[in-house]
């Protein structure tokens, strides 16, 4: 009647192992206080329970040695666990390069999941065995989470955010997929399974089933159907920035500052990451690439996180970075540009031209493999942008720079 | 009588019918006066104790039936009981009623009430009438609250998340908020009024270093509740105001960061937890001295552990975020604080355990009540390490672990503290004992029902079980009907105190000022109390806790041996006089 | 625990074995005293305290505790401002050049004055000058109700101009040549509306507590006037005082915060 499972549930990612290495480590340590307190709680109740002929003379009112004792065991214990923990946190937050980005998003009370070949399913999550899977996430109400405890993973999923996660799932089979931040009335409703199957079986499951053009190809009928292409387009007439290879590369962006006119504002580079793109589309005036004027309508009642989702994948498709893409055509014209060739096409030229153009540089080629590389180096660091661009290059950190 | 021919008194730890010899005072606060005035008006502190008393029971009551629903319906993985909008009311109703009406005025409001002036050797608490003040507010916050959760209901779960709450939520939201807000307010004034009176009011040579512990820890209690309850107050404005506005102010749509909530509620709501527990620590510390008969090991250490628990709980509130974008250097430091904080927490464990060092132990029922605590405490508090680390936590936040981890601090920790408060001080307010027999045995039932209906929620939490889940999936359905027999024994364990204290109103043996033998000023008057507490006013020479178990354990052998005479003298007696009547009924 | 015990005049205590120690301010309040509640204060001295000097350092203590309150109170919203306009700051640029600062300067005058009068009642209260401390306590009621008029007019004003978020929001529908201006300096009208979602939360706040403290000066005139505060009983005007400074201070970190942010004009900034 009951399945009774065992109490060791199914190790099915790559995290999961030493997930559980970390939980029962930490069972242990504590399992061991636990059991001295019990045991010397029911010992000495024994012992000097009222009645019991035993030495009561000279009780001790404090001990220094023993309070110290007690204070720096149990100190040494969590301190080792917090290292232990917080490492594994850490390791955790890189994530490999070859992942395959699936976008996910969540709504009252269903999980949308979009593949980036144009297959998508509802409430269920196929994925191949052995293949890292990064999970780019957003919520179009309220917040909710996305949890397979299979993995060991979770992450919570925002409205008007990315979160992203990632895994590598070692075992085939079928798990659990639950919402776990209470998101309303069918909370519990918002369950699904996913799927870890063999490669080949994958790749024949892509195949079939509810097939859309692949979700690039969606992007770009969107990028199209929407206008964007009239002003970022190669041929376009109005200056916008050409955004061909952008994806995963640094943009010189200035961030607007209530007390200085724009183009005194000092640029600073980003990584064109999923969250930058998302919010160029739906708040375009809050980070402006370099050297154009802010000039681009935003589409927050146009375009849904869907569709955005979308268009970031076409972007993608335009030529992931590779390194070499940087200085071809398809590069971000800012890093290219004299600053001539910026008063002239604006009307005015950014404090810190010469140096925004050096890090774009340097960190074109490695922006990929190493994020922590192409932290802010425009501007003036510590007086003009505050560290809010730090975050789009650590994984799994909070996805908006507001 | 038999009584009457006795007139030592009761062994310590031992009271029983042979305690008839005292009577019950001439005048005290409860017959002072009469009518329903003289109650809704009083600035007695003792009184108004007991109106928290009547209040909080009646609170604890409608957030237990709400317990009894979720139970009922988590039986079966398909909700057959409930429909999921109803569920989702339960569970909040039961959150709500729970924290905000029960858990946080529990001890400080009914016990601290009582005991803090008493202990202090004071009349009254410093501010009378605002102590008065603080209860209308709870009861008119209360009384809100469980209206709006009864009559059409919330489903936002107690920490009113946005934007859930703001926008998507049906229900009461905006109201049962002002219930909060107002139960919060009255939270902060007793707090405001504990300090004040622990500060000012303290009997002549009662020196800090002579207090009681129960005073120290309400003291860091009453510095988290007027320090954090106002952020609680701010927040729930924030909140009422976007709510019926609809500003934006925590609407990613509108530019406004729901995480921005998340830190302002937890700013209050993590500390609030060691508003709930640290008044039980406050018992504890109390009973586990009297009951061993030997003072507090470490007192010193006690007294500044519940300080550093206030102050550093004040730090940790981000871990409830861990699974949110908060960046994970943040996550980092509230990592490295939450596990800071079980430090002094270890520290007190530690510290009553070695109090039964050497002690003459009686188990009585507030003594079963706080060793009780003590284990339940220390494994709340030691699952609480698997969720201090960042990366142990990912995967256990919001499941059915978390839910198990504070029970284990709220009920296991904070209620039975309550418990224990309530056994060991009931005969100081009423001046009757109840049934020691079912007190033990309620105790004992609490203690295993309590493990038996968290203890498998920890297990389901490991494997995956969400919280707040109306229906789940099929393979939790064992660890679920263990919960709920357990919570079925709970529930006895809960309602048999009722029904024996009430009992004991009329027909309880009667327990004299000091049944317990206990040396804290509020046993050196009346049971109960005066109006003004003290005959006279007490000067105190020395610090709390002047037991000596070698000393009790020779009186006790002699009140036995002086008892077994009486019962023998008595029984010879008795047999005597039977004898007698044979032989006069014989002769006539 | 206690070892010695005092006496009192109450008979019941005689049982006690009371050594003689006196301390006459410890037995002022036989235990059955008044009867009624017990604690209605018709002298300046409250039965429960043992003597003045107790009273009025407890009434202090409290009184910077509630301070301390407010201030964690206001803390949280002070929190979200930093927050936003970390997050928009030139929107709250442009929030901040929508208010007169004129009229935030005057009030600004206006409530520091108040203080004045007002620490000059508790003063009068000090030297048990009657006369004037009425005269004061009146003076500093005109202020105060003279800084809830003029914020009325602001508020007033904000609201035809449609700048209050939620009731009356068409401020940019009406002036759209002010969103190019928006648009230059990489802000949305909402991002202005958070401006004045803060603004009106944390003056709002501020006058919810200005009316508490109006309400108690108009009862503390009234007691005054009925000589309440003579006799050694001018703590509450003191107390009172503390309040009315408390809101005044609140203020000075809002003006700045709230009205001169927009300050001397961008392209003059010195950053």
């Amino acid at each position: 009647m009951f399945n009774l499972i065992p109490f060791l549930l199914e190790e099915a990612s790559e995290n999961a192992g030493r997930y559980d290495a970390l939980f029962f480590g930490i069972t242990a340590i504590t399992g061991v206080f636990a059991v001295i307190v019990a045991v010397a709680i029911i010992a000495l109740t024994l012992r000097y329970r009222r009645g019991q002929k035993v030495d009561r003379s000279n009780a001790p009112l404090y001990g220094l040695t023993i309070e110290i004792i007690w204070t720096a065991v149990p100190l040494v214990a969590v301190m080792g666990m917090f290292v232990w923990s917080t490492t594994l946190f850490f390791s955790n937050k890189k994530e490999p390069a070859n992942a395959l980005q699936v976008y996910v998003v969540g709504k009252q009370w269903m999980w949308k999941i979009q593949h980036p070949e144009g297959r998508w399913e509802m409430n269920e999550l196929h994925i191949p065995l052995n293949q890292p899977i990064k999970l780019t996430m957003t919520s179009e109400d309220v917040i909710h989470s996305f949890f397979i405890p299979a993995f060991r993973l979770k992450q919570d999923v925002f409205p008007g955010q990315y979160s992203t996660m990632w895994f590598k799932p070692t075992k085939a089979g079928t798990y659990n997929l639950f919402c776990a931040e209470f998101c309303g009335t069918n909370h519990s409703g918002m369950v699904g399974t996913v799927t870890v199957m063999p490669p080949a079986d994958y790749q024949r499951w892509l195949s079939t089933g509810t097939y859309q053009p692949s979700i690039a190809a969606q992007g770009e009928k969107l990028f199209r159907q929407f206008g964007c292409s009239g002003c970022h387009g190669a041929a376009a007439s109005v200056r916008a920035p050409l955004l061909d290879g952008i994806y995963g590369n640094p943009v010189a962006v200035q961030i607007p500052r209530g007390d200085v006119p724009l183009e005194r504002v000092p640029a600073t580079t980003l990584t064109a990451d999923d969250r930058y793109i998302h919010d160029s589309i739906l708040l375009p005036e809050r980070e402006i690439a370099a050297g154009f004027k802010p000039i681009m309508p935003t589409y927050k009642d146009r375009l849904n996180e869907e569709q955005i989702l979308q268009i970031i994948a076409y972007l993608k498709s335009l030529g992931r970075s590779n390194g070499t893409s940087n200085g071809g055509a398809s590069t971000d014209k800012t890093s290219e540009m004299s600053p001539s060739d910026y008063k002239a096409r604006v009307g005015f030229t950014p404090a810190n031209l010469p140096t925004i153009t050096k890090n774009l540089k340097r960190n074109s080629p490695a922006a990929n493999n190493a994020p922590a590389a192409s932290l802010p180096g425009g501007g003036t660091p510590g007086k003009v942008t505050p560290n809010r661009n730090t975050p789009t290059t650590t994984p799994g950190n909070r996805g908006t720079n507001r | 009588m038999r009584t009457d021919a006795i007139e030592q008194p009761p062994p310590p730890g031992k009271p029983d019918v042979t305690s008839v010899a005292y009577e019950i005072p001439r005048e005290h606060y409860l017959n002072r006066d009469y009518g329903w005035k003289s109650w809704l008006f009083t600035l007695d502190h003792k009184r108004i104790a007991i109106l928290y008393l009547f209040s909080i029971t009646f609170m604890f009551f409608l957030g237990g039936m709400a317990a009894t629903l979720i139970r009922l319906n988590l039986i079966t993985p398909n909700s057959h009981l409930l429909r999921p909008q109803t569920y989702n009311k339960m569970f909040s109703a039961h959150g709500i009623i729970m924290v905000f009406f029960f858990l946080i005025p529990s001890i400080p409001a009914v016990f601290g009430n009582f005991l803090v002036p008493m202990m202090l050797g004071a009349k009254d608490l410093a501010f009378p009438k605002l102590n008065l003040l603080s209860w209308y507010l709870y009861m008119l916050g209360s009384l809100i609250g469980i209206g709006a959760v009864t009559f059409g209901g919330v489903d936002t779960g107690w920490t009113f998340y946005a934007p859930l709450s703001t926008q998507y939520a049906y229900g009461n939201v905006a109201i049962t908020i002002v219930g909060a807000f107002l139960a919060g307010f009255s939270s902060i004034l007793t707090g405001l009024n504990f300090i004040v009176t622990i500060h000012k009011m303290r009997a002549p040579g009662l020196t800090w270093f002579r207090l009681p512990l129960f005073i120290w820890s309400m003291y860091a209690t009453s510095i988290i509740q007027v320090l954090g309850t106002p952020v609680l107050a701010i927040t729930l404005l924030a909140l009422f105001a976007e709510r019926v506005f609809h500003l934006g102010i925590f609407d990613p749509k509108m530019g406004g960061d729901p995480i921005l909530m998340q830190h302002l509620f937890w700013f209050y709501s993590h500390p609030a937890v060691y508003i709930m527990v640290l008044p039980s620590m406050a018992v504890v510390s109390e009973v586990i001295a009297c009951f061993s008969r030997r003072p507090v090991f470490g007192y010193r250490f006690v007294a500044f552990s519940s300080l550093a628990i206030a102050v550093i709980g004040f730090l940790v509130w981000g871990h409830h975020m861990f699974s949110t974008t908060q960046s994970p250097y943040a996550s980092m430091i509230f990592s490295f604080l939450s596990f800071l904080v079980a430090i002094p927490s270890g520290i007190k464990v530690f510290n009553w355990t070695a109090t039964l060092y050497k002690g003459s132990i009686r188990l009585t029922t507030p003594m079963l009540y706080c060793l009780g605590f003590i284990g339940l405490f220390a494994v709340g508090g030691l699952t609480g390490m698997h969720l201090a680390a960042v990366a142990s936590d990912i995967h256990l936040t919001d499941t059915y672990f978390i839910v198990a981890h504070f029970h284990y601090i709220m009920v296991g920790g904070a209620t039975m503290g309550y418990m224990a408060a309530m056994h060991f001080w009931w005969p100081k307010i009423t001046g009757r004992m109840y049934n020691e027999s079912l007190g033990r045995a309620a105790a004992i039932l609490l203690f295993v029902g309590f493990n038996l209906t968290f203890f498998p929620q920890f297990i389901a939490g490991y494997e995956g079980m969400p919280r707040r889940y109306a229906t789940y999936a099929p393979e939790y359905q064992f660890l679920n009907i263990m919960s709920s027999a357990g919570a079925s024994i709970l529930a006895v364990a809960f309602l048999l105190p009722f029904i024996y204290l009430i009992w004991s109103l009329k027909r309880g043996p009667i327990a004299g000022p000091n049944p317990w033998r206990a040396t804290g000023l509020e046993w050196q008057t009346a049971s109960p109390p005066p109006w003004y507490n003290f005959d006279v006013v007490p000067i105190v020479t020395q610090g709390p806790y002047a037991y000596s178990p070698e000393a009790d354990e020779l009186a006790d052998a002699q009140a036995d041996m002086t008892r077994a005479q009486v019962e023998y003298e008595l029984t010879r007696r008795e047999i005597e006089g039977h004898h007698q009547k044979e032989d006069s009924t014989r002769g006539v | 625990m206690v070892s010695e015990t005092q006496n009192t005049p109450d008979p019941n205590a005689a049982s006690v074995p009371a050594p003689a120690v006196e301390a006459a301010s410890l037995t002022a309040h036989a235990p059955d005293a008044p009867h009624g509640d017990g604690h209605e204060s018709h002298g300046p001295l409250h039965h429960h305290f043992d003597d003045m000097e107790q009273q009025r350092e407890s009434n202090t203590l409290g009184m910077w505790l509630f301070l301390g309150t407010e201030a964690m109170m206001f803390g949280g919203l002070f929190l979200a401002y930093s927050l936003y306009r970390w997050m928009y700051p030139w929107a709250f640029h442009e929030g901040s050049s929508h208010l007169n600062i004129t009229l935030g300067t005057i009030n600004t005058f206006v409530l520091l004055f108040s203080s004045l009068t007002m620490a000059l009642a508790v003063r009068c209260a000090g030297i048990k000058d009657r006369k004037w401390l009425v005269r004061f306590l009146i003076l500093t009621w005109i202020l105060g109700a003279a800084f809830l008029i003029v914020k009325g007019f602001e508020w007033t004003a904000d609201y035809h101009e449609g700048l209050v978020p939620g009731m009356n929001w068409f401020y940019y529908n009406e002036h759209p040549a002010a969103l190019p201006r928006l648009a230059e300096h990489g802000i949305s009208q909402q991002n202005v509306m958070m401006y004045f979602v803060v603004y009106f939360c944390m003056t709002g706040l501020h006058a919810a507590h200005m009316i508490v403290g109006l309400a108690l000066v108009g009862w503390f005139t009234f007691l005054a006037a009925k000589g309440r505060f003579g006799g050694g009983n001018d703590q509450p005007v003191e107390i009172l005082g503390l309040y009315w400074h408390l809101i005044d201070i609140i203020w000075i970190f809002l003006f700045p915060l709230l009205y001169l942010i927009a300050g001397f004009h961008p392209g003059g900034g010195g950053h």
